[in-house]
């Protein structure tokens, strides 16, 4: 029993844990993005006193639905940042990559259901272009993952961290150079940076699924974007950048991955959604599956 | 004794039912509840009595002597037992759906249905199989039709499907009788296995037509066409058993012939794709373009019930994955998504049926907000779609979990990834009916709309509350399977009552929906700590500061829902999606034309004649095959 | 005089709660901003925000939504038919929330004094916190404003929100005096199923306009 109530302190641990790495990132890439347009910036804690500010005010709802679905939203991507293996450990001793696709799906989910139950058609409009964009990056994603999959035949991430442990040369970036590059388009279309920032399109949809969330709701809005970033650039890191062997490398390698995504987005405008979708197939989509062809048939 | 029990539950619903057409109906429908509480009673204690079998024997001219068999299989009694249960479920549902105004006369027909399903489920020779299949086929064309013109068209569509599948199936039958010289479906499963290696031409054949038959009934490609008419214009109530169990008739055809032929014969015997015998494969590959094409479709159906039905098709398709994968996992595979699309195609019918209980309405943009005044409606849809996502810690995510492992396994990732295709393209169409239904702005109309009645809410609750347990212990299914498998001559697979192991790793799926609930503790501690909240009207939104009201905009036409994904319709204009109705179609009016021959032939007065020639040349045809 | 009892009775409030002046610091470190760009003022906004004054350094940047904001700008004048639309902005904002004027529009009226469609008082329709003089501000004097702005949050002074639902008659009662004046250009919508009919009745009804 006992080993069960540490193991949840830990998991609790973990939850904040990864908010704050990623608001931690949040911040230094408005620092970054702000320097790339030759301004100061805020500073790289900046996030953190928005989040906290959010918390701080008071808020609307429309109905319960709104406040579960936010709930669900965040505590679905807060159990897939269980799973990903943070410098070549493994909290809770598994972490199939099925399981985070997966689990990561709840919290959009939840998020869908608590922003449309405000009934507000932007909102609605923003989940709909998110939902028709997963379409877009999942595809090639998956296939570059199934690629290893077949290779090492275990779909662990810890897996394939521990098989590229052995310096820069053994890294998945030389191994599947061409699903690293269809990962590196999905990925921008995954945390929703330009050129497929569809789903938030301030100018357009006045910031799509966010734009009725207001005090905490804005709050817990950041925060799942934070776990998001902590997700996503950690499975990049477990898949390609050979893992890390000690928690700041592995922070240096999530911050590198992120860093990218944000110089993209820096210089970039955005597609229309459905050229979105059609660049990420025909991009991403052939690279992913070039790989897979070669991985399936020579790997 | 208890072997007579056997022919009771075939025989009985079916006499019942006819005895009950001169019945009135409310009448009926307790009839029906009851006699279903009796069967699942029968069915579940059957387990324990051990292996029974009843025989029964007669004589057809020019064949010797037909034995019929009933009994209870591994196989045969989970599929009972999972049919039986939803059976009752939805029996319960409908005692309530039917009432006054809502009510239709299918109790009787229904009633002869599940008795044919039983008989379906414990047939042990084909001729047994037959008649429960054609008796099956009748009484489901009638309760499609229910006296409507729009869904006697649709009844006609699936009869006609179906009426294919029955004819490729008395031709394998009948192709099988002359091989092996017994009705036994378990010597002509070995025949088969055999010929495959010496015969290999006839046992493809056989294969083929019965395939065909069993694809039919499942609507697989290219049979697709049928359930997006019949579940759509069948009675609401009836959707749910269409979908939950009707369209499972086939995937049990294919565990119970095709599948143990291919795992009896040895490796090697038939050139393989992938590890897994090309027969096999084409049926993967027909399988997982099910998939697609049901996704697709379903992304822009605006019909909430066409929708689903889609969904159906796409879901099935998964079913054949795993059953094509042809390794012990698929099959369980199969099987746990068998159950687990019972059960979340149920509610999500269910709660189909109830928002069309209270609100007349089929067309989803007419309605949303529903959630707001129907919540344990809203509450079963959103399980059902969570698990049909196959979104953990719901029981769809457990089967979809097996069926990628299986193909894993087989390294078969081009069909994978045809299925992730459909499996993402699940969340566009599944959170359309959410939103678009359920969420959104509430229509003035619908204010006062209440909760669905006691007991169909009650069936719903039940339902949910299957979902969460087949999700959180999966062993509660999974562990039934080993039985099965054995049964069929495969190996077992690892499972325990938490957790599965597949080829590449295993999951415990409540440690996953344990440390879900966990983190969503710790959210719920962050929102309880943050700021007051106050609640605000529907309509107060923010709307670039002008008030929809001044422009003459209510709540419902500020629900957006129509038309809902129509910026990226054009993605898939290149995709062929009409072509097989299309070929349908064309087939169709050739049929109408020979059939237009025909009355006009005998209508010349000769009628009597026609038919004699007709009859003697199908004699002679009989007699030179034999 | 009013005013004052409010800011006394907002400090002692403050002072009970140990967490009064971190939370303001929070506050006024990151103001989100929507700004209502009424008038002309609105252009001296793009150099505060960009490389030349950099307006994220204070931590501010804008807001999509009411919603999101703590800080509704009103850059300019402001006629009759957008004081509905600012007024409506101003009650969809969560609390904190503060209001700044800009230029001499929202003051007195600036240039446009005496034209018919403009109101000169913003004071009187919703609570300013802050008000830029000058036609039309620049940004160094929006900078310096902003950040006696955040002096002001950080005291408990800028207490706009509080006044307005202390005083919400009296606002009200300027605000209704000047939108009686205008009128919907359309038929509003009025709601067809107000007597509350029932489903069965909804559907009779229906079936009814169709034989029709
Ligand atoms: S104060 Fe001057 S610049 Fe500002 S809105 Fe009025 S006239 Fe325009």
């Amino acid at each position: 029993m006992n080993a069960y109530a540490l193991l949840g302190i830990k998991l609790i641990g973990v939850s904040f844990g990864s908010m704050a790495v990623g608001l931690l990132f949040m911040g230094l890439g408005r620092k970054v993005t702000a320097r790339i347009q030759r301004r100061m910036g805020p500073p790289f804690y900046q996030s953190f006193i928005d989040v906290i500010k959010c918390f701080t005010k008071t808020s609307i709802t429309h109905n319960f639905v709104m406040d579960l679905g936010i709930i669900m939203a965040l505590g679905g991507l807060i159990a897939t940042a269980f799973f990903i293996p943070f410098a070549n450990f493994s909290i809770l001793g598994s972490s199939s990559v099925v399981i985070v696709l997966y689990l990561m799906s709840i919290g959009y989910l939840g998020m869908a259901m608590g922003v449309s139950a405000s009934g507000n058609p932007n909102a609605t409009i923003g989940i709909s272009r998110a939902l028709a964009l997963m379409m877009g990056y999942e595809i090639p994603f998956v296939m570059v993952i199934m690629a290893m999959l077949i290779t090492y035949n275990s779909s662990d991430l810890l897996t394939y961290a521990v098989a590229q442990s052995n310096g820069i040369g053994s890294w998945h970036i030389w191994k599947y150079p061409l699903g690293f590059i269809a990962v590196e388009i999905a990925f921008q279309a995954m945390v929703g940076e330009a050129p497929y920032d569809h789903m938030i399109a301030p100018a357009e949809i006045a910031s799509g699924p966010m734009v009725e969330l207001s005090g905490k709701y804005l709050g817990i809005g950041f925060l799942l974007h934070a776990v998001q970033l902590y997700v996503e650039t950690g499975l990049i890191v477990n898949l390609f950048l050979g893992g890390a062997s000690s928690w700041y490398v592995m922070l240096v390698k999530m911050f590198a991955v992120y860093f990218t995504t944000l110089s993209i987005n820096a210089v970039m405008a955005r597609y229309r959604i459905e050229q979105g979708i059609r660049h990420l197939w025909i991009w991403a989509g052939s690279f992913g599956l070039l790989q897979l062809i070669y991985t399936r048939i020579w790997g | 004794m208890t072997s007579n029990m056997l022919p009771f539950i075939v025989i009985a619903p079916v006499l019942l039912g006819l005895l009950m057409l001169s019945m009135p109906k409310r009448l009926n429908w307790w009839i029906f509840f009851l006699l279903n509480i009796v069967l699942a009673g029968v069915i579940f204690t059957l387990k324990s009595k051990g292996a029974m079998s009843f025989t029964f024997q007669w004589t057809l001219f020019g064949t010797g002597k037909v034995v019929q068999k009933l009994g209870v299989t591994p196989l045969g009694w989970f599929f009972l037992a999972i049919s039986s249960a939803a059976t009752l479920l939805f029996s319960m549902f409908s005692l309530d759906f039917n009432d006054k105004k809502h009510s239709t006369a299918i109790a009787p027909l229904w009633l002869m249905l599940v008795g044919a399903t039983n008989g379906i489920f414990l047939s042990q020779d084909w001729i047994s199989f037959f008649i429960s299949w054609e008796l099956m086929s009748w009484t489901s064309l009638f309760i499609i039709g229910h006296g409507k013109t729009s869904s006697f068209k649709a009844g006609i569509y699936y009869y006609a499907l179906s009426f294919f599948g029955t004819m490729a199936m008395m031709a394998g039958i009948w192709l099988l009788f002359h091989r092996t010289g017994s009705w036994e479906i378990s010597s002509g499963v070995l025949k088969t296995a055999q010929d495959l290696s010496s015969h290999r031409g006839f046992a493809l054949t056989v294969l083929s037509l019965f395939t065909v038959a069993f694809l039919a009934k499942s609507a697989l490609f290219p049979f697709h066409m049928w359930p997006q008419m019949a579940h759509a214009e069948a009675p609401d109530d009836f959707s749910a058993y269409l979908s939950g169990i009707m369209i499972k008739y086939g995937v049990y055809g294919l565990l119970l012939f095709i599948v143990p032929v291919f795992a009896l014969t040895p490796r090697g015997t038939i050139k393989s794709i992938s590890g897994v015998p090309w027969p096999m494969y084409i049926l993967a590959v027909m399988s997982a373009l099910t998939s697609v094409i049901g996704t697709v479709m379903a992304i822009f159906t605006n019909d909430m019930k066409k929708l689903m039905a889609w969904s159906t098709v796409a879901n099935v398709g998964y079913i054949g994955v795993g059953l094509a994968t042809g390794t012990s996992l698929g099959y369980a595979a199969a099987m746990f998504h068998t159950v687990n699309h019972m059960m979340f195609k149920g509610g999500i019918f269910a709660s189909l049926a109830a928002v069309k209980y209270r609100t007349g309405e089929r067309e989803m943009h007419r309605l949303g907000g529903l959630a707001y005044v129907m919540p344990i409606t809203f509450f079963t849809f959103l399980l059902g779609i969570i698990a049909a996502a196959g979104i953990p810690p719901l029981s769809g995510f457990n089967s979809k979990w097996m069926i990628f492992q299986a193909l894993f396994e087989k390294k078969m990732v081009f069909v994978a990834t045809a299925l992730f295709f459909a499996s993402t393209g699940a969340f566009l169409y599944l959170f359309r009916g959410l939103h678009t239904i359920f969420l959104g702005q509430l229509s003035p109309r619908f204010r006062n709309v209440k909760e669905a009645p006691p007991l169909m809410s009650l069936s719903m609750i039940v339902l949910m509350i299957l979902m969460l347990a087949a999700g959180i212990f999966p062993g509660l299914v999974t562990g039934r399977f080993n039985d099965i498998l054995v049964a069929a001559g495969l190996n077992p697979i690892k499972t325990t009552l938490y957790s599965m192991t597949g080829s590449t790793t295993s999951i415990n799926s409540t440690l996953v929906a344990s440390v879900f609930a966990l983190a969503v503790g710790v959210v719920f501690f962050l929102f309880v700590i943050g700021g007051r909240k106050r609640r605000v009207k529907m309509m107060d939104n923010y709307t670039c500061g002008e008030d929809p009201l001044d422009w003459n905009v209510g709540p419902d036409r500020y629900h957006y829902g129509y038309d809902f994904y129509q910026p990226i319709k054009g993605l898939f204009s290149w995709m062929p999606l009409g072509v097989v109705e299309k070929g349908y179609n064309a087939l169709g009016r050739f049929m109408e034309r020979l059939g237009n021959l025909v009355t006009s032939i005998s209508a010349d007065g000769t009628r009597l004649g026609w038919s004699f020639v007709l009859g003697v040349i199908l004699i002679i045809v009989i007699g030179v095959v034999k | 005089m009013e005013m004052d009892n409010l800011y006394l009775a907002n400090l002692r409030e403050e002072k009970q709660n140990m967490w009064g002046g971190l939370v303001n610091y929070f506050r006024k470190r990151s103001m989100w901003m929507l700004y209502y760009c009424t008038g002309c003022g609105a252009i001296e906004l793009p150099p505060t925000m960009t490389s030349r004054y950099d307006m994220e350094r204070l931590g501010m940047g804008p807001m999509a939504t009411p919603r999101q904001a703590d800080l509704l700008l009103i850059t300019g004048y402001l006629s009759v038919k957008t004081l509905k639309r600012v007024i409506w902005s101003y009650e969809q904002m969560q609390e904190p929330k503060y209001v700044v004027g800009f230029g001499s529009c929202p003051i007195n009226g600036g240039i446009y004094w005496d034209a018919y469609p403009v109101i000169n008082h913003l004071e009187a329709f919703i609570p300013v916190d802050m008000s830029i003089a000058g036609c039309m501000p620049r940004p160094q004097a929006i900078i310096d404003a902003f950040e006696k702005l955040m002096g002001e949050i950080q005291e408990g002074k800028a207490i706009g929100y509080k006044r307005y639902e202390k005083h919400y008659d009296w606002y009200k009662k300027n605000q209704d005096a000047v939108l009686g004046r205008t009128e919907a250009v359309l038929k509003p919508w009025n709601d067809p199923f107000a007597s509350n009919p029932s489903v069965d009745e909804l559907m009779a009804l229906e079936k009814g306009e169709s034989n029709v």
